[in-house]
């Protein structure tokens, strides 16, 4: 009761986070054209630790791994659901979207998206990134308990932890040589043990699902950031 | 106070593994004893197990060579116990005594130590009071672990190896540097820009660790920290990107495909490394099956991502092998291993060539025909394209001919036909599959006229055969290469083959075998005839021949031999004959060597010693060496040709000469020889006496000399008185007083005495023999002693007794008789003194006749010394048949004669010599018909 309870409570976080007005002014600066970013980069510079072609090759590193992300998110939405029996085994199992506390859900719509500034994009996969590792590194608790067998699955959600922590650093790295303000710590992970196994499998799946929704929106985001910053 | 139980402070040294250097498990027993002693001696007040005292610092670990102090403090009720003061305190490194410069007192129950390098130190060092006097007891112990700090790991590296699709391992590794003596511990430290990652740590080793948690695409901070009790130390730090480093593993599951073109073959593979994680790119190699040379595609057509690949410009018909490796496409990284070989046969196309054609002209049944064996070779499988299903062969007839063209189809490789005398021209074209090979064209029989090729040359080249020659001027369209083994036992069966119009030199391409001889000849071929073949012989590899020349003597002269040999047979000869050695010796000789051209088969061998044995044997060498044959011995002549006829011919000659002067000489002189040789006797049976006798002896055959000199009657005076005298006088025929005989005796008795000496000494029997070959007509019936002439010697010597013999007729003889007869009775006694006569002239200078022989012997040429023998008996017996009649009686003419000449003391010397011989005989005188009164009688007192 008490996950569920947390999970109840996540749109309103959610909106929250959203919805702050000062972050939002803050990130004004931002919605330039990428020739006026660059030379405000430029102009930065000084502050900056990193050089422009540092800056783009950073970049493009952070883009091959949410290419990789987006490959092995995927992989582990399906290498998840294959493990959890019905229904989710089902080809069409498609349960409504559910909010997983502490971690934002791509609610913008795509278009919108890719609408948004360089910086607003970075910033949210930052906020998710900063919560997913926790999120994933529970989800593997949980199916060493519930399919200990799984062993295929353990390495992905492994694996995919580790990615989106190496993620949540690039972006930050990237953020702090763009001068970008990072997201507030994370606020929480999936706390206490679920009470029912199909609700771990739930809470899991959701996971899963929200790392490839992330996966693809960070794709996105760092494909448009790459087209800004070329080699 | 239980913490520094020294024994329980031991133990946990020991039980540390610290570098405690006891020399022995029992010394370190016996000194935990004695020190538990003598913590029960000293400790009573503090209870069973109490310390009098503890060192600072408690097991130290130091560096080697830094500076080091150590205190000892007393304990309080010890002191008061046993009245001991620190500067009683002696330290000591396991069992010697540290020098007492070394210590510091520095209270009364403190006592310092210092070393200024530690590596002097040992374990344990012990702190030790002479208590009671000089009784050493022990206090405490420490042990002392020395070491060195870690150095800064150098030369960190990393490398990513992927060992399945998904999984990757990163091994890092490094140089720990210098020993450090202790236990030391390396950590591989990592993380990202924002978080730490896990150490890793290695497993045995202290110069890598593997990572299995690799994360592409996020940069990683690695270095390396070693830690031991010293110090710390840690390496540069390496940053990365992992994927950058990264060996892949080689794309699998390769397939090879031939393609539409007989040229090409498509590839394909899987690679293992995701796309996401890496583009790639790729080498590929490729060979042909049977050839261990690679080729590779060029690079630049494999530098991206891709997992197909057509490969081009192949042979067709070819089997060919493959494989690939990979690595990042950037470059970044390292190559893969190279993947599993795969095959693939490119598909056939027509062949590429005509077959090589030649043909043989055999001897045909009829003249006006021709048996022409077409021969060709089979394709190179690089030419053939395919497999050859069959040949087809064209036969054209040229004008004047008027033959439609034939055609044949076989699949064997030679074509015989029977043709009619002319020129054709044939053609053969190979079949495949896919089609047929461009013609190859011979003319037949191609006219000879054509220019040849010069200057062939054939040697051995790389381990093959190469010939070589000058192209003749015209444009040859191909060579044709015949060769054949030369051998004895069988025919040249040639081979051929066929080379390109620009080719100056190839390899014989067959089974040539080292040290057979081979023939080889070379055919210029153009397009509208032939050349003359040029032939040349060569080996491929020589050795020496298989046996050498048998020798033999074809004439052996006295200084040379003619040998002759017969060449090796070809088989026998494992080369080219560079040059025969003959050497010959003598038995005990050197050997000599003499170098032959091998053309020859006749050496004449000069310069040899005559009547010697040589052993002479032959060498036949090509460039690898020599064998020799058998020996042959052969002795040389004695005397070289011509050379017994020049010296018999002269000796001959001189021989009839000297005969023929001797007769000339002989004739000259006759009546002086028959005085001397054949005087007249007095027949008795005419004498007066005879007349009054009247028992006259039966009639002799009186010679006609005898008869002749008639006159002889009137001796008769004078044979009453010789006869008992010496009736000896021999030269004077003329009647003379007996005085005057007497001196004539005197004077020249050793000429008388010679003749009668001769006489004395013949035997009856030989007298007999004798008598026959007399001229003279005294023919006794039997011999009975005549006289015996006693001789007085002169001076010392004693005269010879001789006996005169003659027939049993008691008559008186007369002064002149004379016994020719006799003297060959004397020859066995006159051969030596003959001897001896020659042997005193020829010592004796003043012997002018003497030396006869002498002067011959000079004469002669020094041949040797039998022939001077033989020489010297042949003149001699030709002197005496010719003179004498019989040989012992030689000398007595001579001296005779030389008496006659020359009667001076010469011929004194000659006859006392040859009296001296005769006293010999005179003891030997048999019977005698008046003895007494001769012998005593005193009647020759000379």
């Amino acid at each position: 009761m008490n996950f569920l309870s947390r999970w109840l409570l996540s749109p309103g976080a959610r909106s929250k986070a959203r919805g702050s007005g000062p972050e939002l002014n803050k990130l004004f600066v931002y919605f330039l054209s990428p020739v006026d970013r660059a030379n405000l980069l430029s102009s930065t510079s000084s502050s900056s630790s990193l050089s422009q072609q540092e800056v783009a090759t950073k970049i493009k590193q952070t883009h091959r791994l949410t290419v990789l992300l987006k490959h092995c998110s995927e992989q582990l939405l399906a290498e998840y659901v294959r493990h959890q029996g019905e229904p989710f085994s089902s080809p069409d199992f498609q349960p409504p979207a559910m909010a997983v506390p502490g971690l934002p859900s791509p609610s913008v719509p795509p278009e919108a998206w890719l609408a948004l500034s360089d910086g607003k994009r970075l910033w949210h996969l930052a906020a998710a990134y900063a919560t997913l590792p926790g999120l994933l590194g529970s989800v593997r608790r949980q199916q060493a308990e519930l399919n200990p067998l799984a062993s295929e699955l353990h390495r992905q959600l492994e694996a995919a932890a580790r990615q989106c922590l190496g993620l949540a650093g690039n972006l930050e790295g990237i953020m702090g040589a763009l001068e970008l303000p990072g997201p507030p710590p994370p606020s929480s992970s999936l706390g206490g043990p679920p009470t029912s196994a199909f609700l771990a499998k739930l809470t899991g799946y959701h996971v899963c699902r929200l790392h490839r929704d992330w996966a693809m929106r960070s794709h996105e985001a760092l494909g448009l950031l790459r087209t800004k910053y070329p080699l | 106070m239980a913490e520094r139980d020294p024994y329980r402070a031991w133990a946990v040294r020991d039980a540390e593994g610290t570098i405690c250097k006891m020399s022995s498990r029992w010394s370190w027993v016996m000194n935990a004893l004695y020190i538990s002693l003598s913590v029960c001696s000293l400790g009573v007040s503090g209870g069973l197990v109490q310390s009098c005292g503890y060192i600072i610092p408690e097991s130290p670990v130091l560096t080697l060579g830094s500076n080091f102090t150590a205190l000892c403090i007393l304990n309080e009720s010890c002191l008061d116990f046993g009245n001991i003061h620190a500067n009683q305190i002696i330290w000591k490194i396991k069992n010697s005594v540290v020098p007492k410069e070394q210590y510091h007192v520095i209270n009364r129950t403190v006592s310092s130590v210092t070393f200024s390098d530690t590596s002097t130190l040992a374990t344990p060092l012990t702190c030790n009071v002479l208590a009671d006097g000089q009784i050493e007891q022990n206090i405490y112990g420490i042990a002392v672990t020395l070491g060195l700090p870690p150095e800064k790991p150098e030369n960190l590296s990393c490398i990513v190896h992927q060992m399945s699709k998904t999984k990757f391992i990163m091994t890092c590794t490094w140089n720990p540097g210098r020993d450090t003596f202790l236990a030391t511990d390396f950590r591989l430290k990592s993380q990202w820009p924002l978080e730490t990652l896990p150490d890793c740590e290695p497993q045995g080793v202290n110069n890598s660790c593997g990572i299995s948690n690799v994360q592409f695409f996020v940069n990683l901070e690695v270095w390396v920290e070693a830690n031991n009790a010293l110090g710390k130390a840690e390496s540069e730090h390496v940053d990365f990107d992992p994927v950058d480093i990264v060996k892949p593993l080689p794309p699998h599951n390769l397939a090879v495909n031939s393609g539409e073109l007989p040229t090409v073959l498509k590839l394909s593979w899987e690679n293992q490394i995701s796309l996401v994680e890496m583009e790639l790119k790729f080498n590929i190699r490729y060979r042909i099956s049977d050839s261990p040379d690679w080729m590779e595609v060029p690079p630049e057509d494999t530098a991206s991502h891709r997992t197909s690949f057509t490969v081009q410009s192949l042979k067709p018909y070819t089997k060919y092998v493959f494989s690939l490796r990979c690595m990042k496409k950037d470059g970044l990284g390292y190559w893969s291993d190279w993947s599993k070989e795969k095959s693939g046969v490119t598909s056939e196309a027509k062949p590429s060539k005509g077959p090589p054609l030649w043909r043989k002209i055999g001897i045909s049944h009829s003249p006006n025909f021709w048996t022409v064996h077409l021969i060709w070779k089979e394709l190179d499988r690089s030419e053939a394209n395919g497999i050859i299903l069959r040949y087809e062969v064209t036969v054209r007839a040229r004008p004047p001919l008027s033959r439609a063209s034939e055609k044949y189809s076989v699949n064997s490789t030679n074509l015989t036909l029977n043709l009619t005398n002319g020129t054709y021209d044939v053609t053969v074209t190979a079949h495949n599959r896919i089609g047929g090979s461009p013609p190859s064209v011979l003319l037949i029989p191609a006219s000879n006229s054509k220019a040849s090729v010069k200057d062939i040359k054939a040697f051995p080249k790389d381990g093959k055969l190469w010939v070589e020659w000058t192209a003749p001027d015209n444009s040859v369209v191909k060579y044709v290469i015949e060769w054949c083994m030369v051998s004895d036992s069988s025919n040249c069966t040639a081979e051929w083959q066929q080379e390109l119009g620009t080719s100056q030199g190839t390899f014989l391409k067959g089974d040539i075998k080292p040290f057979k001889c081979y023939l080889i000849t070379v055919h210029p071929l153009y397009n509208n005839g032939q050349g003359n073949g040029q032939s040349t012989k060569a080996y491929l590899q020589q050795r020496r021949p298989a046996r050498g020349p048998t020798v033999q003597t074809k004439k052996v002269g006295k200084a040379e031999a003619v040998l002759v040999w017969k060449p090796l047979s070809v088989d026998e000869q494992n080369g080219f004959i560079k040059y025969y050695t003959i050497l010959y010796r003598t038995i005990s000789g050197n050997e000599t060597a003499v170098k032959v051209d091998p053309s020859k088969t006749e050496y004449t061998l000069s310069s040899l010693s005559s009547d010697t044995l040589y052993m002479v044997k032959m060498e036949a060498h090509t460039d690898e060496g020599g064998t020799s044959g058998p020996v042959f011995t052969f002795t040389t002549q004695k005397f070289g040709k011509g050379e017994i006829e020049a010296i018999v011919v002269p000796v001959c000659l001189a021989f009839l000469l000297s005969i023929l002067l001797g007769v000339l000489f002989c004739f000259n002189k006759r009546d002086l020889i028959k005085k001397h040789i054949w005087p007249n006797v007095p027949d008795p049976s005419k004498s007066n006496i005879a007349q009054w006798s009247p028992q006259t002896p039966t009639k002799h055959n009186f010679s006609s000399k005898d008869q002749m000199y008639p006159e002889g009657s009137f001796t008769d005076v004078s044979v009453v008185e010789i006869e008992a005298d010496d009736k000896k006088s021999v030269s004077e025929q003329d009647l003379k007083p007996f005085n005057l005989l007497k001196k004539e005796k005197n004077t020249s008795e050793g000429h008388s005495s010679g003749i009668g000496g001769s006489s004395c000494m013949s035997s009856p029997r030989q007298s007999v023999s004798d008598s026959d070959e007399s001229e003279s007509a005294q023919n006794t019936s039997s011999t009975v002693q005549y006289s015996t002439v006693v001789l007085n010697g002169y001076r010392d010597q004693i005269p010879s007794v001789q006996v005169f013999s003659r027939s049993e007729s008691t008559q008186p003889l007369l002064d002149s008789e004379e016994k020719p007869e006799d003297n060959p009775g004397g020859g066995e006694s006159a051969a030596p003194r003959q001897q001896y006569f020659k042997q005193n002239s020829s010592q004796d200078e003043t012997n002018t006749d003497g030396s006869y022989f002498e002067r011959a012997k000079q004469v002669t040429p020094p041949i040797n010394e039998e022939d001077l023998v033989g020489l010297a008996q042949l003149q001699i017996s030709g002197h005496s048949s010719q003179l004498c009649g019989s040989g012992p009686e030689k000398n007595k003419p001579e001296s005779a004669l030389a008496d006659a000449f020359s009667p001076s003391t010469e011929g004194q010397i000659l006859r006392l010599e040859t009296m001296g011989i005769n006293t010999a005989t005179v003891d030997e005188i048999p019977k005698s018909y008046m003895p007494q009164t001769v012998r005593q009688g005193g009647y020759i007192p000379q």
